[in-house]
């Protein structure tokens, strides 16, 4: 744990990793605040500022997509990671029927355009432990000075 | 003939005349603002569509007819649009830049929006220099000031929430607005899904155009940006922006 107390510092040399975990309503209204922790952390590892727009778009629509899908009332978890000079997001909700993305969408589409790698995982699991899970990875596009 | 044609023949007419004339002919004042009367009620209309907000309406029918000043000035009449057609969003954008400014001045704390202006000029030259985009170090040191700053500054330009203009645009599938940009060409070469292609048609031209080429034609913000002469924090607002309105759009309309 002690490794990730000074996450910045780690970071910005690229070669730490951290993690930052948030558990919000899936409310569109806390985007914001998802966008701000993305940017902090790619800010941290010195991405250049066009792959750090696409990353707050990136997660704008990834995170959004979960939401959409989100049982009501329910949590949405979001796992934020750093490491080898790319940023991870990662989604989860609970869904209360199976969830499926759809990968002709202009949304995937986007998500594809804007992340380097993307993926989607619908967990079954009983009706109360079903969940949809989006996730994405942005890789630092030059090497840090 | 409808009122909306005769309107287009008599504009037409005194189009051709305006380019018969030398550009020093004193009889050009005199036509342009013949121009501009005739349209002005269109002026009034589209400073109308955006009645109930704070702004009262006739400032708003300033700014509008603003922009139907400046379409008179520019309008060419040889690149076989209509002048209503070139008119209309060069209208809107002025209104749209008229609320862009003072909800801007409204949000923004001073030194946040000059912060956010000195970074899109700094990003602009380092982007020249470097020929990729800068990263929030660069800028840092290229200003002086810190990353943590920087971050401050790339991200005010975003969190403003910009009052969805384009719904007050969208009034109805009849309106001429929605009608305009149908000829932008490039978005049909890919396979736009039924359920994006409502949506995307009331985007904004300019917004649309850098929609395609960011995610159809792949090419990166700050290339977008020295194309259309934008700084790449605009072009990224935009783009975001134009993202959330086609969301929201779509999920109206699953």
């Amino acid at each position: 744990m002690d490794d990730n107390l000074n996450p910045i510092i780690d970071t910005a040399r690229g070669t730490g990793t951290s993690r930052v975990v948030v558990t919000i309503p899936p409310d569109p209204d806390r985007l914001e605040l998802l966008r701000s922790v993305a940017t902090a952390l790619a800010v941290a590892l010195d991405f250049d500022i066009d792959t750090l727009a696409d990353l707050r778009m990136a997660v704008d629509e990834l995170c959004s997509m979960a939401m959409k899908r989100a049982r009501p009332n329910s949590e949405m978890c979001v796992r934020f990671e750093t490491g080898d000079g790319a940023v991870s997001v990662l989604a989860e909700v609970p869904v209360s029927e199976p969830a499926t993305v759809d990968e002709d969408s202009f949304g995937w589409m986007v998500l594809q355009t804007l992340a380097d790698s993307v993926a989607w995982t619908a967990h079954s699991g009983g009706v109360e432990n079903q969940r949809l899970e989006v996730r994405l990875r942005m890789q630092r596009r030059q090497e840090p000075q | 003939m409808t009122e909306r044609e005769t309107l287009a023949s008599t504009s037409d007419s005194l189009f051709a005349e305006l380019a018969e004339l030398r550009t020093d002919d004193p009889r050009r004042k005199e036509i342009r603002d013949r121009l501009v009367s005739l349209y002005l009620p269109v002026a009034r209309r589209i400073a109308a569509r955006f009645r109930g907000r704070r702004e009262p309406v006739s400032d708003l029918e300033q700014v509008a007819a603003i922009g139907l000043i400046k379409a008179v000035e520019r309008f060419d009449p040889s690149r076989g649009v209509t002048f209503l057609a070139y008119a209309i969003p060069t209208m809107m954008g002025e209104v749209r830049r008229y609320f862009r400014d003072s909800a801007w001045s409204v949000r923004l704390p001073r030194r946040l929006s000059e912060l956010h202006l000195a970074l899109g000029e700094a990003s602009r030259e380092l982007a020249q220099q470097l020929g990729s985009a800068p990263t929030p170090r660069q800028l840092a040191e290229h200003l002086q000031i810190t990353v943590a700053e920087v971050q401050e500054g790339l991200e005010a330009g975003e969190s403003y929430r910009a009052i969805s203009l384009d719904n007050a645009l969208s009034e109805g599938p009849e309106s001429p607005i929605n009608r305009l940009g149908d000829e932008d060409p490039g978005m049909d070469l890919v396979e736009v899904r039924a359920s994006l292609r409502p949506a995307l048609e009331m985007i904004p031209d300019r917004e649309r155009r850098i929609l395609k080429m960011r995610f159809f034609e792949h090419m990166t913000q700050t290339q977008i940006a020295t194309q259309l002469g934008l700084s790449q924090m605009h072009v990224s607002r935009l783009l975001a922006r134009t993202l959330r309105t086609l969301r929201e759009r779509m999920s109206e309309t699953p």
